[in-house]
C-alpha cells in the first residue's frame, strides 16, 4: 500500500469523523434500520421470548399434606382432635405440537386422597368461651382432576386456553380460561390479562341425616384480570395485576353448621353473591454478586363480604455450583372477618346469614417453607435433564397475627406443615 | 468461569462460539441450543434446500394469490423493504436471480440478453408486500434471504445465549460477530479483519466489548475474466458486478445493521461506499482493491508497507 493512499484515507477518516460528531445522534437511515432490526424478534434480546416450550417436559410430585391436632383446650374433652391429611399425586405434561412452532401445550392430572376430620360448628363452654366441634374422622374421598392448557405464540404475543374438570363423589366442578400477553417497549412491558369461569355442583353426603345439608346446590363464578409487567432494569422487574372475581350461587359450606344455645342448629349460610377485588405487586430482583434472586409480593384484597387482607411473601432463589437452587421464603397473611361471622348463637336467629367458619374469622397467618432442587446433568443422562426437588412448609395461625379486631379467636384456626418431593424430566 | 469454545459450519461458513461459563455442561447445552438455531435459519431460508421457506416463496412467483408467510419472516421482509428505502434500492432481496446470469464458477460473462433477462426478474419495489402475505408478481422472481439472514442470525444466537445465562462471549458465524457481552474482566474481544489480499491473514483488528461488527468483501467469490475482476456483489439496478472495494466492515449494535451498512457500502462502490457509512455515523473500515485503507478505526499499523 502506498504512503499516499494511506494518507488519504487517514484524512478522509478524520473529516468523516468530525461530521459524525457534529450529528450526533444516529441518522435518520441508521435509526430506520435498527428500529427494524429491533422488531426482529430475539435480536432485542427481551426478558421473555414468545415461543413454545422446545422439549418435552414431565413432572410428578407428591405432597402430604398434614393438619396439627386439634388443641385439647379449644374441642370437646372426650371429643375428636385429630384433623385433615390429605396426600396428592400430581402429573404434568408439556410439550410442543409437532405440526408448528406456535402451539404447545400442557396437561395435568392430579389425584387427591383426603382423610381426617374438620371443624363442624362451635359450642360455648361453660364461662362463654368458644369450643370446636369436629366432624367424625372418618371422612374418606378422593379427588381427582384434569386439567388442560394450550398456548398459541405470536412474534410478540401468546394467547392461551385452558379447561379443567374436577370430581369427588360429592363434588364435580368444570372450568374455563383464556389468558394472554403481549409485550412492547422492546419488551421491557408486558401486558397481560384474562377470562375465567367456572361451575361447580355439589350433593352432600349424608343430606338426609342432616337437615343443615341440602341436597344438591350449585355456584357460578367468573373472574378477570389484567396486569402490566415492566423491566426496571436488566435485574430488576415489577408486575402489578388487578383481578376481580363474581360468585354467585351457592357459597355456603354445607359441612358446617351453626349451633344455638338450647340445641337447634342452623345450616351455614352465607350471602348468594361475592364480589372480590385483589391487587397483587411482585417485585423481583436479581443480585448478580450472589447468584440469587430476591422475590417480594404484596397482596391487598378486599371483598363484598367485609373481608379485607393483606398478604406479604418474601423469598430468596440462591443458586448454587449451577445445579441446586434454594429456595428460603416467608409469608405473612392476615384478614379481616366475614360481616356475618359468628361462632355460635345464644338466641334463634331465624333464617339468615351467618357462618361460623374459621376461615371467615379474623386471623392471620406465618408461612416459613424451603425448597431444593437439584438438575442432575452428567454424561450418562445424555440430553436428557433430570430434577429432583424436595419442599417443606410450615403454616400457623392466630388471631394475634392479625391486622384487624378478633373479639374472640376462632377455636378451629389451622396449622399444618406440608411435604413435597418433586420429580422432573426433560427430554 | 472458564472459556469454551466450540467450532462448527453453517451456512457455508467456519462458525465459531466463545463463551465462559461456570459449568461446562451447561455451556455445552448453550452452544447445543445456538448451532440449533443457526441450523433452523439455516434450513427454513436455504435457497438449496426444495424445502425451505425460500423455495416456497419461489414457486408462489407469478401467482396473484401469493403466499402468506410467518412473523419472522414478516419481520425480515420487514427489514428488508425499510433497507431498500433506506439504501436507494440498492439492498434489494430479488437481486438473488442475477446469479443465474453472472455464474462465477463458468468464468463466462454472460450476454447482455442474459443480463437483462435476469434483470426483468429483480425489483423489490414491484413485489407487494403486506404482511403477511407477499406476492412476487413475475414467474421466475426469487427472494434471497442469504444476503442478510447470517447477520440475523449472528444477533439470534447471541440473545439466546444471553437469555440462557450466559454474559460472557464471542459469537461469529463466518467472520460476521457479536459480543454475548466482554471477557468476564470487562475487557473487549480483539477481532481481526481478514486481510482481503492474503488468506488467513488480518489487516487490522478491533476491540469489541458489545454490539457486532459484520463485513462485507469480494475478496473470496468472484472472478477475473480477461485480467478483469467481476466481484461477487451485483447491482440490483444495472443487473451488473460492481467493483470498488475488497472489503468493509461496520460496526453496529445489530449484526443485521452492522451487515446492510456493509452490504450497501459495497454495492456503492469505492466513492461511495465510505460516504454511506460515515452519514450512517456508524464505525467502520474499508479497503479498496487499490489497496487504499479507511475508516474510522486505524488499522494495524505494521502493515503499511
Amino acid at each position: 500500500m502506498s504512503r499516499n493512499a494511506w494518507l488519504r484515507g487517514r484524512l478522509r477518516t478524520s473529516s468523516r469523523r468530525r461530521r459524525a460528531r457534529r450529528t450526533g445522534a444516529p441518522s435518520p437511515a441508521l435509526r430506520a434500520l435498527t428500529g427494524s432490526a429491533l422488531a426482529l424478534s430475539g435480536v432485542a434480546g427481551g426478558a421473555s421470548a414468545d415461543t413454545p416450550i422446545e422439549r418435552i417436559t414431565t413432572d410428578y410430585n407428591f405432597s402430604q399434606y398434614r393438619e396439627d391436632d386439634l388443641d385439647r383446650s379449644k374441642g370437646l374433652p372426650l371429643g375428636e382432635t385429630s384433623r385433615y391429611e390429605v396426600d396428592m399425586h400430581q402429573f404434568i405434561l408439556r410439550a410442543p405440537v409437532p405440526w408448528t412452532d406456535r402451539v404447545d401445550f400442557g396437561l395435568e392430572l392430579v389425584h387427591e386422597t383426603m382423610s381426617g376430620a374438620s371443624p363442624w360448628y362451635i359450642v360455648p363452654d361453660a364461662a362463654g368461651a368458644p369450643i370446636q366441634v369436629m366432624s367424625g374422622a372418618t371422612i374418606e374421598d378422593e379427588r381427582n382432576d384434569l386439567l388442560f392448557n394450550m398456548n398459541y405464540y405470536y412474534e410478540n404475543a401468546r394467547l392461551g386456553f385452558g379447561g379443567g374438570f374436577s370430581d369427588e363423589n360429592d363434588y364435580s366442578a368444570m372450568n374455563f380460561s383464556i389468558d394472554g400477553e403481549t409485550h412492547f417497549n422492546e419488551k421491557n412491558t408486558t401486558l397481560s390479562g384474562g377470562l375465567g369461569v367456572s361451575f361447580d355442583e355439589i350433593e352432600p353426603t349424608d343430606s338426609q341425616l342432616f337437615t343443615t345439608r341440602p341436597e344438591s346446590e350449585e355456584k357460578k363464578s367468573y373472574s378477570v384480570f389484567v396486569g402490566l409487567a415492566q423491566l426496571l432494569s436488566r435485574r430488576s422487574l415489577v408486575q402489578s395485576s388487578l383481578s376481580y372475581r363474581f360468585s354467585d350461587g351457592y357459597l355456603s359450606d354445607p359441612y358446617k353448621q351453626m349451633f344455638v344455645v338450647g340445641g337447634i342448629f342452623r345450616p351455614d349460610s352465607r350471602p348468594d353473591t361475592r364480589h372480590q377485588f385483589a391487587w397483587l405487586t411482585r417485585f423481583r430482583r436479581h443480585v448478580e454478586e450472589l447468584d440469587g434472586t430476591f422475590h417480594l409480593d404484596y397482596q391487598f384484597h378486599i371483598d363484598t363480604w367485609d373481608v379485607n387482607a393483606h398478604s406479604i411473601e418474601i423469598a430468596w432463589h440462591q443458586t448454587v455450583w449451577d445445579a441446586l437452587r434454594i429456595v428460603p421464603s416467608a409469608r405473612w397473611y392476615s384478614q379481616s372477618e366475614a360481616d356475618f361471622y359468628v361462632p355460635y348463637f345464644t338466641v334463634d336467629p331465624g333464617p339468615g346469614e351467618y357462618s361460623a367458619d374459621y376461615r371467615l374469622s379474623a386471623y392471620g397467618a406465618l408461612r416459613v417453607g424451603v425448597k431444593a432442587e437439584y438438575t442432575f446433568r452428567t454424561p450418562w443422562t445424555g440430553d436428557i435433564d433430570w430434577r429432583g426437588s424436595v419442599a417443606w412448609e410450615r403454616y400457623i395461625s392466630s388471631s394475634d397475627f392479625s391486622h384487624a379486631d378478633a373479639s374472640v379467636e376462632a377455636p378451629g384456626l389451622v396449622d399444618y406443615d406440608v411435604l413435597t418431593f418433586g420429580f422432573s424430566v426433560r427430554y | 468461569v472458564r472459556l469454551e469454545r466450540f467450532a462448527f459450519r453453517a451456512m457455508g461458513c467456519p462458525c465459531e462460539l466463545r463463551l465462559f461459563g461456570a459449568d461446562p455442561a451447561r455451556t455445552a447445552e448453550v452452544a447445543r441450543a445456538a448451532q440449533a438455531e443457526v441450523a433452523r435459519l439455516e434450513r427454513k431460508y436455504s435457497r438449496y434446500r426444495d424445502d425451505s421457506l425460500t423455495a416456497a416463496i419461489a414457486r408462489s412467483a407469478g401467482d396473484p394469490g401469493g403466499i402468506e408467510v410467518d412473523a419472522e419472516t414478516a419481520a425480515l421482509l420487514d427489514y428488508a423493504d425499510t433497507s431498500h428505502r433506506e439504501s436507494g434500492g440498492l439492498f434489494d432481496v430479488t437481486s438473488g436471480v442475477l446469479r443465474r446470469a453472472w455464474n462465477f464458477r463458468s468464468g463466462r460473462l454472460p450476454s447482455d440478453e442474459e443480463v437483462e433477462a435476469a434483470r426483468r426478474l429483480v425489483g423489490w419495489s414491484r413485489v407487494r408486500w403486506r404482511s403477511p402475505r407477499l406476492v412476487l408478481p413475475t414467474a421466475g422472481m426469487e427472494l434471497d434471504f442469504g444476503g442478510y439472514v447470517k447477520e440475523y442470525a449472528v444477533d439470534r444466537v447471541a440473545a439466546l445465549a444471553r437469555g440462557l445465562g450466559v454474559r460472557h462471549g464471542l459469537v461469529d458465524l463466518g467472520g460476521d460477530l457479536a459480543a454475548i457481552g466482554p471477557h468476564p474482566d470487562g475487557s473487549p474481544w480483539i477481532v481481526g479483519i481478514r486481510d482481503p489480499r492474503a488468506r488467513g491473514r488480518a489487516f487490522a483488528s478491533v476491540p469489541l466489548a458489545s454490539g457486532a461488527i459484520a463485513t462485507s468483501g469480494d475478496y473470496e467469490r468472484g472472478m477475473v475474466v480477461c485480467g478483469r475482476r467481476y466481484g461477487h456483489v451485483l447491482d440490483p439496478t444495472t443487473g451488473r458486478p460492481v467493483v470498488g472495494l475488497a472489503s468493509v466492515s461496520a460496526l453496529a449494535p445489530q449484526c443485521l445493521v452492522a451487515g446492510t451498512a456493509t452490504t450497501v457500502a459495497m454495492l456503492r462502490g469505492e466513492r461511495d461506499g465510505p460516504r454511506w457509512l460515515a452519514d450512517l455515523g456508524l464505525p467502520h473500515l474499508w479497503m479498496a482493491h487499490s489497496g487504499a485503507v479507511g475508516g474510522t478505526f486505524a488499522p494495524l499499523q505494521r502493515d503499511v508497507a
